[in-house]
């Protein structure tokens, strides 16, 4: 394999890395909060397309304002979801509440599907696939804007968790709901925001993953590659999130090259099962003593 | 024929259990009268709702009392139905010796999944379900020989002394097998076996340090739901006729597990119920065409903000209502010990 | 030839030595004691000798086989039982269902046996309810057969989870705090029924316990753990007097000393 190929290969293992490792890291947010798997988390992957498409098409907004009242619609959407499904099914078993956002989450596909016809759509105003060079090697631009708004955002979402008193308080809902209502942190709204945050970053993935796909109803699906990154990360572990999804973005990147389509996924999902096996909790996850 | 386990319970659970026997006795009952007053097509509607009630039974044991969690059951149903489609077109075997063989042909299959469930638990072993739902659809894509691949195959009705059954006939195969299915389920769930599941769900610690073998436990709880979704699968193939291999992945995973928490997760009459309803909603949404997906969601929230146990949920519901409207009694008294 | 005996036996938990070194040995029937400051390793050792956790070092020998090593249901089977410092029921079922459990989980139900309900299983399962019954009756709990665990007061539940550990007829039975969060009526009461089982089922009983006034009263034998490490062994009076274990326990009054 030369190296032009490798680096083309590695750019784009990356950008899609970064994208499951900011749909994982969502999702893996909500779980330390809640305990719950939100899954409708990867309809506000779709959500966040849609209402890119919708600001663009109707409000004629270009490319990054509308990337940016995309984001923050779809987080307002997440901390209604919140409030309106989750919070009043707080007593529930865990699984009705897991089927309860199931619901929600095919509620806003069958919405956005209702709202537009068209079934592959682009939003105007993003960079040109056209491969720029640098120095002996080409790649395309896209995957570089992916990859650095990507980094860019997971920096600051570590900053924020480690220096702001938000990102404290939120951490120490994580960890530890009863504790953090006892030192005075107003739990409720602080579940209401990792919801909310959530849902932003998943909306952001998916005006990301916009440019490379396109924009369409089944851009969801990636929560399921996503799901498998934060598995793989370990699942009680944030970073183990973003490393998940980075590793499973250059895995398949460099697995394409000798497989198909099918038969890559079924190695990606193979290689999860005998990870699983192996090491129960994931890369970083904490393990607990067994024995039976 | 075997008779049913029966529990001893106390006054408002003997209550409660006999007004189920006698809503389960007039479910039947309608059941069996339904073929007179209902359209041919309906018929097989209804077979396939009781089709989707045997999968919901074997799940909601597997899920819901023993603990395991699995997306995979659509895979089960797809390899009762593959089999049975070999057994009987390429073998020649009777229909009525295929039918039972795929259902343990799945259960063996089902075994395979309880392996990795040994190591790994809750959510961790939903996913690999998840993975095995998937390597399943591709598995179909890829064995077309056996399948038919992404195109399907299909599958001729069995005969019985030499004439076709229709709609009618293979409707009451159905019921029959669906009500011998549940009254086995009823009986796992009362037996020894039903209370090690439920043990090893509440804690494998300290089921184990009384004893369980937690390891056999899990694996027969997998080779019973699988074997149940076998049956199903055996059943639906020649009850549609054809086999679409789309029929087999996520969304179906999803639609069995909301049979299961609409019915209450454990509960094997609520089981039936469960996929009934959802069964009932899903026609009833018909009617509003490109709305009917969303229709159907909402109903289904609306369910589950309306009943979030389920609807075996209301039966205990009930019992805490009765016991309530008796008054403190000797039994609630001595609680205070 | 001794009944229960740890030779050497250490556990670690990533940098915490919870049990280091510790043997001894333990007869046939009667009533012993663990006792220890909080943080001693009591409950580590009851759940290293009842296989829930691994040891790093030693072994240990359940009448005259090896344990250590076996999973938790095999050293289950060989006789050796246990009850848990929070009464760990299943929450959902019934009290009586509870009890039948401590009988039935071990017994590997074939599951064609189950599916058809044979007049075999209904026989066994309906022994198994009576001698159930019996057990609560035996309890003075006879009332609460019907009440589900997550009902029951907190002394109750851990009378039912004795109870149902005792139905699996153990030969030694350890038992963790059994009267932690009683009062002293309801101490008194545990305490009559573990003398009961060791008189009627000949069952051995190994304690953890904090209720020194308890464990005065009815052990034959002491043995103090503090930080991991066994500091005494004996008979009570002479162990309670040690002045080692006045220390562990800092200043804490004992009974006759």
């Amino acid at each position: 394999m030369s190296i032009a190929i490798a680096f083309q290969l590695f750019i784009a293992g990356l950008s899609t890395g970064s994208i499951y490792a900011l749909v994982a890291l969502g999702l893996a947010l909500v779980f330390k909060a809640t305990g719950i798997l939100n899954f409708a988390h990867g309809e506000f992957v779709t959500l966040g397309a849609y209402l890119g498409l919708f600001a663009s098409y109707y409000f004629g907004l270009t490319y990054p304002p509308a990337l940016l009242v995309a984001v923050l619609l779809s987080a307002l959407a997440g901390l209604l979801m919140e409030w309106s499904v989750v919070r009043p099914l707080i007593t529930a078993p865990p699984f009705t509440v897991v089927i309860a956002t199931l619901a929600v989450g095919l509620s806003v596909k069958n919405i956005l599907r209702l709202s537009w016809q068209e079934n592959l759509s682009t939003i105007p105003g993003t960079i040109s696939h056209a491969p720029i060079a640098i120095g002996p090697l080409s790649v395309n631009p896209q995957y570089l804007v992916v990859i650095a708004v990507s980094f860019v955002l997971l920096g600051m979402l570590g900053l924020f968790f480690k220096f702001t008193s938000l990102g404290i308080a939120m951490r120490a809902v994580s960890e530890d709901q009863r504790a953090a209502r006892l030192v005075g942190i107003n739990v409720e709204l602080v579940l209401m925001l990792t919801f909310a945050t959530s849902a932003g970053m998943a909306a952001l993935a998916g005006l990301l993953l916009a440019p490379l796909t396109g924009v369409h109803i089944e851009m969801g699906w990636i929560v399921v590659k996503a799901l498998v990154a934060a598995v793989l990360g370990g699942f009680t572990s944030l970073p183990g999130a973003v490393v998940g999804g980075l590793l499973l973005g250059l895995a398949e990147a460099f697995c394409g090259l000798f497989l198909d389509g099918v038969t890559r996924d079924l190695g990606v999902f193979g290689l999860l099962i005998i990870a699983l096996l192996v090491r129960p909790h994931g890369l970083f996850g904490r393990s607990e003593a067994r024995r039976v | 024929m075997a008779c049913l386990a029966a529990p001893r319970r106390g006054v408002s659970e003997r209550a409660t259990e006999q007004a189920l026997t006698f809503l389960l006795a007039a479910t039947v009952a309608v059941g069996v009268a339904l073929p007179f007053f209902v359209h041919s097509y309906l018929l097989q509607m209804a077979s396939f709702a009781l089709v989707n009630v045997i999968v919901a039974i074997g799940l909601t044991v597997l899920i819901g009392q023993a603990g395991q969690v699995s997306l995979a059951s659509p895979s089960f149903v797809a390899i009762g139905a593959y089999l049975v489609t070999h057994l009987t077109k390429v073998l020649g075997l009777s229909y009525w010796v295929a039918m039972p063989l795929s259902g343990i042909g799945a259960a063996a299959f089902g075994a395979v999944l309880g392996f990795p469930a040994l190591r790994v638990r809750g959510f961790y072993l939903a996913i690999v379900s998840l993975a095995f739902l998937q390597t399943t659809s591709i598995l179909i894509e890829t064995l077309q020989t056996y399948t038919g691949g992404v195109r399907g195959i299909s599958v001729p009705r069995p005969t019985i002394f030499g004439s076709r059954l229709t709609n009618f006939d293979f409707y009451f195969v159905v019921l029959a097998v669906t009500v011998i299915l549940f009254a086995v389920a009823r009986n796992v769930s009362r037996s020894p076996l039903g209370r090690s599941f439920r043990a090893v769900h509440a804690s494998e610690n300290v089921a184990a340090s009384q004893g369980a073998d937690v390891a056999r436990v899990k694996m027969i709880a997998f080779v019973f739901s699988s074997f149940y979704a076998g049956i199903a699968g055996a059943l639906f193939a020649p009850l549609i006729g054809f086999i679409d291999p789309l029929e087999f992945g996520l969304v179906t995973a999803i639609h069995h597990i909301v049979f299961i928490i609409v019915g209450g997760l454990g509960s094997v009459p609520g089981a039936v119920y469960g996929a009934l309803t959802m069964g009932v909603i899903g026609e009833l949404t018909n009617g509003f065409k490109e709305y009917k997906e969303l229709i159907f969601n909402l109903a289904l929230l609306a369910v589950l903000f309306v009943i979030p146990r389920g609807l075996s949920g209301i039966a205990a519901s009930l019992v805490k209502f009765a016991r309530r409207r008796r008054g403190p009694s000797a039994e609630q008294t001595v609680r205070e010990v | 030839m001794s009944f229960l005996s740890l030779e050497n036996v250490s556990v670690r938990f990533g940098g915490v030595n919870a049990l280091s070194e510790v043997s001894f040995s333990l007869e046939p029937g009667g009533i012993s004691a663990i006792i220890g400051p909080n943080g001693a390793g009591k409950t580590t050792l009851i759940n290293a000798v009842s296989g829930l956790v691994p040891i790093d070092n030693g072994r240990i020998f359940f009448d005259g086989a090896e344990i250590h090593g076996k999973t938790a249901q095999a050293i289950a089977r060989a006789g050796l039982g246990r009850a848990f410092q929070h009464a760990e029921l299943m929450a959902d079922e019934s009290v009586v269902e509870n009890i039948i459990a401590g009988r039935t989980l071990r017994t590997r139900p074939s599951l064609l046996q189950c599916m058809l309900w044979t007049p075999a299983l209904r026989d066994s399962e309906r022994e198994a309810r009576n001698d159930a019954l019996a057990m609560l009756e035996g309890l003075g709990l006879r009332s609460v057969a019907d009440l589900k665990a997550r009902e029951l007061s907190y002394g109750v539940a851990k009378k039912i989870d004795i109870g149902r550990a005792l139905m699996g007829a153990p030969r030694l039975l350890l038992l963790d705090e059994p009267t932690a969060g009683l009062s002293d009526i309801e101490a008194d009461d545990l305490i009559g029924l573990c003398l009961r089982a060791v008189k009627d089922f000949g069952t051995t009983l190994l304690l953890i316990e904090h209720n020194l006034r308890v464990v005065m009263a009815v052990s034959q034998r002491v043995i103090v753990l503090d930080y991991g490490r066994k500091i005494a062994d004996g008979i009570p009076s002479v162990v309670t007097a040690d002045p080692a274990v006045v220390t562990a326990y800092l200043g804490e009054e004992l009974p006759g000393a």
